[in-house]
């Protein structure tokens, strides 16, 4: 039989559920709501976000959601157009470059 | 001669809406459309990291014309309803994903998702206190 990579992409796939499940919907609140009616400003986005701790945990967010939902779009795909091919490749390549350029631009910007 | 004859495989038709039929099939599709939502805010996150890293100039614009757009808060707003619904189905989901024995006994299963439940609203907390 041949082996199987499934059990690689796994793990980040549940690590991504949980911390998105845990993390996210606060995160949009901030984002959507709390920039929306005014309790942040733009100072405030700035402070928060040149602090190294935000910053990592935003990598940490970004990383792991991409995983997550590149396991799960891969099978929605699936399932819904019976794709195959590059499916793989397109998923997994997105949530490993969007990680890759999120580290850069944490550490660089 | 004889022409071959090798049977074509038959492959049973499966149109893309087999799951619109059936409130279970539904509800399953609906919670893994959520990573739609999941991996499009992250990568809004991203680019909310790539604006702050060009500089104040840039941040300045992205912050009045994007992050402060009806339309951009609404998508956002969307899609923290279906990330909820992936945060629920995930804490339901955990006793499945995890199970915790104690000595001999599986411990309650009610236990595991209401522990998640708990972990779920301080960390919530924690990021809205901190962030405001």
């Amino acid at each position: 039989m041949a082996r199987s990579n499934e059990p690689l992409w796994w793990v980040p796939f549940m690590a991504g559920a949980g911390i998105s499940a845990f993390l996210m919907p606060a995160t949009i609140f901030v984002t959507a709501i709390a920039v929306g009616l005014g309790w942040i400003d733009e100072s405030g986005l700035r402070r928060l976000l040149s602090n190294p701790l935000v910053r990592v945990y935003l990598v940490v967010l970004i990383s792991l959601s991409l995983f997550h939902a590149a396991h799960r779009l891969r099978f929605v795909l699936i399932d819904l157009l019976t794709a195959r091919g590059a499916l793989s490749l397109i998923c997994y390549g997105t949530a490993i470059v969007g990680t890759l350029a999120a580290i850069l631009i944490a550490v660089m910007g | 001669m004889a022409t071959e004859t090798r049977p074509r495989p038959y492959v049973r038709p499966m149109p893309a809406t087999w799951w619109l039929h059936n409130r279970y099939l539904f509800l399953f599709m609906v919670r893994e459309l959520t990573a739609v939502f999941v991996g499009g805010y992250a990568l809004f996150l991203l680019l909310l990291l790539y604006r702050f890293a060009q500089g104040p100039e840039r941040f300045h614009a992205f912050f009045e014309n994007t992050l402060q757009s009806p339309w951009v808060i609404g998508l956002q707003v969307v899609a923290l309803l279906f990330v909820l619904y992936h945060t629920v189905t995930t804490c339901n989901a955990a006793p499945v994903l995890m199970t915790v024995w104690r000595g001999e006994e599986k411990v309650d299963p009610r236990l595991i998702i209401g522990a998640n439940y708990a972990v779920w609203l301080i960390l919530s907390l924690l990021i809205i206190l901190v962030a405001i």
